[in-house]
């Protein structure tokens, strides 16, 4: 009876040795993949991660990290102001009338001076700064400096508010206005959100 | 056995680690100026702009014309001016091409301070095409002008880049201002006869034109 028992038992001992190895080569066949997969996971992640920044600033013109667009007549908010776009054209100075500083007068052939009019609303009625980084773009991905003009923004103001800048002829019926936010130290708007008003 | 084959592996895969460490990419190749090469009269294309130099001309003074707040005065070099007359566009967005050298034998030289307008206070007398923000579809045509010993000149190429340390918006990357920047290196043509051409007799008089 005693032999019995222990050979019963020396099968069942046998049977489950035999399950576990083969659980153990199961396990190793996943595993070995999942190594190397980790391990190039690591090395793709060491190589890109210390060239991410430097890539971004060599470019120097960082994207917007999201785009939000607003139709013609519609208003958006943008740093506590609701922004309406009221109309695109071409700027047109009267006499004495100046552009913004850092554009000039088209002077040479194929210039043109072009403004974006909006309805400005502030929704505090503290006054303050608004730092925008206003440029122009084309739908081929050009872009062009603008600036404000002639533009006091205060609770109740009924003056539109003026972003003019100057592009090349071809640009001047399809460009749109970008607001971006404006760095401290004035250098060029580094990724962040964009508010652009389509025509 | 197979545990001595997986550490023979790990070790072959720390060789290999630290042989890809002593091929690594040079400082240049890895961080830049990444260089387009070009020569006079012909468009290099870099990633943001586009430059042509169109002329070289030398001169022993330079005349500045009145303004409404100052007089006409005349500058003289040093040594000789050399002025490089060039067409930037800009690709896509705004750029400044205002960090340019003329590279010689005797080693790099800025654009002359003479002009004024030196660490942005004030504007020069005549705008150089490192003061000018190019747009797309815009090109403007100026001048660089370098005051350099007149034996330096034979050989001398322009390099201009897009980089400004001004707008370097990562902190440690300030202080090296070559640093990812995208340079063109524009063979003027000087040879020993043309060197000789502009420096031996260069007129006095000349008038930088502003950018156009």
């Amino acid at each position: 009876m005693s032999a019995l028992v222990r050979s019963v038992a020396a099968g069942l001992r046998r049977g489950t040795a035999r399950v576990r190895r083969g659980a153990a080569t199961g396990a190793a066949r996943v595993r070995r993949p999942v190594r190397i997969l980790a391990l190039l996971v690591l090395l793709g992640g060491a190589m890109y991660l210390p060239f991410r920044q430097e890539w971004a600033y060599y470019r120097q013109d960082v994207p917007a990290t999201h785009t939000r667009t607003v139709g013609p007549g519609r208003p958006a908010v943008f740093q506590q102001i609701r922004w309406t776009l009221l109309r695109y054209g071409r700027a047109e100075l009267k006499r004495g009338d100046l552009p913004p500083g850092p554009i000039g007068r088209p002077v040479r052939p194929g210039e043109t001076l072009v403004v974006a009019t909006l309805r400005a609303e502030p929704l505090t009625g503290h006054p303050r700064d608004f730092a925008i980084d206003f440029s122009l773009r084309d739908h081929a991905g050009h872009r062009w400096s603008a600036y404000e003009w002639h533009t006091t923004i205060i609770p109740g103001g009924k003056d539109p508010a003026y972003v003019m800048g100057l592009v090349p002829d071809w640009a001047a019926g399809t460009f749109e206005l970008v607001m971006r936010h404006q760095h401290q130290d004035l250098s060029p708007a580094l990724g962040g959100p964009q508010l652009v008003f389509r025509r | 056995m197979r545990r001595i084959a997986s550490i023979a592996l790990a070790a072959a895969l720390a060789c290999a680690a630290v042989a890809l460490q002593s091929t690594r990419w040079s400082y240049t190749r890895a961080y830049g100026p990444f260089v387009r090469n070009g020569r006079i009269g012909q468009t290099v294309t870099e990633p943001r702009f586009t430059i042509r130099v169109d002329r070289v001309d030398g001169a022993r003074t330079i005349d500045v014309p009145p303004t409404q707040y100052t007089k006409a005065q005349q500058i003289t070099a040093t040594g000789v001016f050399v002025v490089v007359l060039a067409t930037i566009e800009a690709r896509r967005s705004p750029v400044y091409a205002g960090q340019a050298r003329l590279h010689t034998r005797y080693g790099d030289y800025f654009p002359t301070d003479k002009l004024g307008g030196g660490g942005g206070l004030s504007q020069p007398v005549v705008t150089p095409l490192s003061y000018v923000r190019f747009e797309p579809g815009l090109p403007r045509r100026g001048a660089y002008v370098f005051d350099v010993p007149p034996a330096a000149v034979a050989g001398a190429r322009l390099y201009v880049s897009d980089h400004d340390a001004e707008d370097a918006p990562f902190g440690f990357y300030r202080d090296d201002p070559r640093r990812f920047a995208a340079e063109a290196h524009v063979d003027l043509g000087l040879d020993t006869a043309e060197a000789a051409r502009l420096t031996s007799r260069p007129p006095s008089g000349y008038s930088v034109p502003e950018p156009s």
